[in-house]
């Protein structure tokens, strides 16, 4: 009996500890079996690229439809939490048209960039990774060798693919290669006549309340003049379905803007514009029209989604943010529209700017080194980056939900606009548009934009033509910020974090004496986080990035002496 | 391959006849056996992960790994303890863990006890239920519930408040950093209140039934029972909790807090963790993150023995 029973324990503890061991052992081993699966297919399917060519009467780029299309599936990641595609070429016209012309499925995932750092860290990379371009793991990527350069692969595999010269520059590394290709990157090489750079930047009013109460758009291009409509609104008790009309609801870093903060200084060094007197003037404003019941509290404690929803429900006379659609409210009241006031500008007078969109885009799509299928995926690049690609993507495939009309502008198809009123969402799943922007250009879409024709759509065309002559170039300024991993990053991090808070209280203080007071406050205590070294840091990257350009200055008003 | 190396020296170890010790180990060698995988489980995923603690004390990147990362000493305990908000953060950490200790820690109790107290057996359990569905409910959404029915705008809360007009305007809570702390704690014990007392009522189950049929007898009312009776007899497992609750002084809910969490009430917000996570692991920096979790970490083994030895000297019950 003790006998047998040492046995029981013994066997088990045996195969526990086996079981441990195989744990352990069976990491490896499924490296490099498939690599043989598809070496140079051409001749697997006849080439339909005759297909492409028939109908196409615009100056688009020709498609560049890869010759291999043996089916293939790779795995793609997306730093970018709220992102969720399925890839389903059955029912999406878009995943069809790319799976049938590429012969690529793509397993999307996505996730926060700490979800990417857990990816980096485990090894278990997709094959490809698309990566905000201003985050942390981005460095990551592209120094360990994880990430092929994008230069090489084109060079082995698709010669012919043509990245934009600036993009390549501006995006090499030390080590002379660049490894990501940027989605809504504005090359300039490329610019034809009439295109601009847009902003998200600006200042709107309610059309159907300014009419009511006699406001007009040059009203708010001063700041008395600007108080006095936001009191007539408020004054009057105007209601909007029901809810009370906010007068306000402004971002201070615009409104620092207009006042015309600078960002560089008369000898060429960078300029923070949360510190320059421009900006302590716009917190003094805005606290005025808090202190005035302009613009409440909440302003401060809403998220994005919370603001929208007031906009929609027509609760809300003014705002500087135009991520802030207002088409909702629109679809209901055909007067309810936003239109381009002001802009308002400062004591000092200085001309009024808006941040454009970043010319270097925003987010990269990397090729794994490790990826079975480099070739494939550069050609995939290749295509998805072309400019009716973007087009596609953005509004779904050509001839089923939009063509050109006869001025070469997309017009959508009736059968898309009747899904699309119906529900947005099921127009999403079947045409797949706006859910594939990794590699899209948006100048083609910007050049071919439908023509407007109801009033909520001039509206918004006019409003982004009139603020795009208030922006200036921002490419010097957009990789200032340092790296995450770094300690500059941390102090930024931390400063950021400051300025979050010291924000709302400036702008809900109880005095202005107060206002000033957090501003040299939020100055004192950033020098005790280190802002010495990020500044350096930022300034250095400044230089180096004006030097790389090739200008002595960046900020207009200094280009003009 | 260490570990089993080890494991195999201490099998091997086992067939040694030797001491009185380890005949003694011998005789019991099958339920010996039993303990072992025990252990090695807590060997190989407690014991050698530790040694990324070294991360604390290099400069670490990714790509060298810990090993060949560079030394940094305590730079990164420093920077933590010398940040200028340091003392805010900390601040918050304890006040919001000591007021939950003060009123979320009794509440499970105090339910336990009143819902032992109920006879209906069906309605019993309802309330069982009920009361601890909110903590299978994510922080997100239950966050999420709590500021809606807070919101000024259309906050069930405030409506209520307005129309009863036991106020002329509606309150911004979430604005209000005096009651940021109480928002939370109160929103803890919302959540975790039913699930908090399951132990709480196991405990008082296995109260023998003699000791208040005794007490019942002798004349003691419901109220007392209750006080001399079932109190006394769980004290061992409330003591326990009160230890394990000491212990975790300086972590606080990391969502809620994110949930909650707006530029407003950042001065009352802003916990260790949420710190730390913003500008340590949001910006990658490892090390840092690492040398903060670690502190806090030696400060809660130091609060847990502390608790334990001041409970074993004052009430007989503790931990070890």
């Amino acid at each position: 009996m003790q006998r047998s029973k040492k046995w029981i324990g013994a066997t088990l503890t045996a195969v526990l500890l086996g079981g441990v061991l195989a744990g352990c052992s069976s990491g490896d081993g499924n490296g490099n079996e498939n690599a043989k699966g598809n070496a140079n297919g051409n001749a697997a399917k006849p080439a339909d690229a005759t297909a492409a060519a028939g109908t196409n009467a615009t100056p688009a780029a020709p498609s560049e439809k890869p010759d291999d299309k043996t089916p293939i599936k790779i795995t793609w990641f997306v730093d970018q939490d709220y992102y969720k595609k399925n890839w389903d070429p059955v029912n999406n016209l878009l995943d069809k048209m790319i799976t049938d012309d590429t012969g690529v499925s793509i397993d999307f995932s996505s996730g926060t960039p700490e979800k990417l750092s857990a990816l980096i860290a485990s090894g278990d990379i997709p094959d490809v990774v698309t990566v905000d371009k201003g985050n942390p793991q981005r460095g990551v990527l592209e120094k360990s060798g994880i990430m092929s350069p994008l230069d090489e692969l084109i060079a082995k595999y698709d010669p012919d693919f043509k990245v934009p010269q600036s993009m390549q520059d501006w995006f090499r590394n030390p080590d002379g290669h660049f490894y990501g290709y940027a989605s809504f990157f504005w090359a300039k090489e490329t610019f034809k006549e009439g295109d601009s750079i847009r902003s998200n930047q600006g200042l709107y009013a309610r059309k159907d309340i300014m009419d009511q109460l006699g406001i007009k758009p040059e009203d708010f291009n001063t700041k008395d003049g600007l108080v006095a409509a936001l009191r007539k609104v408020k004054e009057s008790g105007t209601k909007y379905n029901g809810f009370t009309v906010t007068p306000a609801y402004f971002e201070s870093w615009v409104i620092g803007n207009f006042f015309g903060a600078p960002r560089e200084d008369a000898s060429g060094n960078l300029v923070d514009r949360e510190r320059t007197p421009e900006m302590l003037e716009a917190y003094k404003f805005l606290n005025q029209l808090n202190r005035e019941g302009l613009m409440p509290e909440d302003s401060q404690t809403l998220d994005q989604n919370q603001l929208q929803e007031k906009v929609a429900n027509g609760a809300v006379f003014a705002i500087t943010n135009k991520n802030l659609d207002w088409s909702a409210l629109y679809q209901k009241d055909p007067k309810a529209l936003f239109v381009h006031v002001g802009p308002v500008t400062g004591d000092a007078g200085n001309k009024p700017y808006v941040d454009p969109v970043n010319a270097s885009g925003w987010t990269l799509s990397m090729i794994n080194s490790k990826t079975k299928y480099p070739d494939r995926i550069i050609k995939l690049f290749d295509y998805l980056s072309t400019d009716e690609m973007s087009l596609n993507v953005n509004y779904g495939p050509k001839g089923a939900a939009w063509d050109f009309d006869e001025n070469g502008k997309v017009k959508p198809s009736d059968a898309f606009n009747a899904l699309n009123a119906e529900d947005a969402n099921k127009a999403k799943l079947k045409y797949g548009n706006g859910t594939l922007q990794w590699l899209i250009n948006w100048m083609p879409i910007q050049r071919t934009a439908p023509a407007s024709v109801t009033p909520d759509a001039v509206a918004k065309q006019e409003s982004a033509e009139y603020f795009a002559t208030f922006t200036y170039d921002m490419l010097p300024f957009e990789s200032i910020t340092p790296l995450g991993g770094t300690d500059e990053g941390g102090i930024n991090a931390k400063i950021e974090e400051n300025r979050k808070k010291q924000r709302a209280k400036m702008i809900l203080a109880k005095s202005e004496a107060d206002v000033e007071k957090y501003f040299n406050d939020e100055i004192e205590m950033e020098a005790k986080l280190g802002y010495q070294k990020f500044y350096d840091y930022e300034n250095k990257q400044f230089q180096d990035a004006k030097k790389s350009l090739g200008i002595e200055f960046a900020w207009p008003t200094n280009q003009k002496k | 391959m260490e570990r089993t190396l080890e494991a195999g020296r201490l099998a091997s170890a086992s067939e040694m006849k030797a001491s009185g010790r380890r005949s003694r180990w011998k005789s019991q060698f099958a339920l010996q056996s039993m303990v072992w995988p025990g252990l090695l489980f807590l060997l190989v995923f407690s014991y050698v992960p530790m040694y990324g603690i070294l991360i604390a004390f290099k400069k670490y990147d990714l790509f060298l790994g810990i090993m060949d990362s560079p030394w940094a000493g305590l730079t990164y305990f420093r920077e933590f303890v010398t940040d200028p908000n340091f003392q805010n953060v900390l601040r918050n950490t304890l006040a919001m863990n000591l007021l939950a200790l003060l009123l979320s820690f009794p509440a499970p109790i105090l339910f336990a006890l009143l819902l032992n107290e109920l006879t209906a057996g069906r309605f019993k359990r309802f309330v069982q239920t009920v009361s601890y569905v909110p903590h299978f409910v994510s922080w997100v959404i239950f966050g999420g519930l709590i500021l809606t029915v807070l919101s000024p705008s259309n906050g069930v809360l405030n409506l209520l408040l307005v129309k009863l007009h036991v106020v002329e305007e509606p309150i911004n809570f979430m604005a209000k950093p005096e009651l940021f702390w109480f928002i939370m704690v109160g929103a803890e014990m919302l959540k975790g209140i039913g699930w908090g007392a399951i132990i709480y009522i196991a405990a008082i189950a296995g109260v023998d039934p003699e000791l208040h049929e005794a007490a019942k007898i002798d004349g003691a009312g419901r109220f007392q029972r209750m006080r001399y009776v079932t109190v006394p007899s769980i004290m061992g497992t409330i003591v326990i909790m009160l230890i394990f609750a000491v212990s975790a002084i300086l972590n606080t809910g990391f969502e809620q807090i994110m949930v909650m969490q707006n530029p407003l009430n950042l001065d009352v917000s802003e916990t260790i963790d949420t710190y730390v996570y913003k500008v340590g692991l949001g910006q990658m920096r490892y090390s840092y993150s690492t040398a903060v979790g670690l502190a806090k970490s030696l400060v809660a083994l130091i609060l847990l023995f502390g608790a334990n030895y001041v409970s074993r000297k004052l009430s007989d019950n503790s931990l070890f």
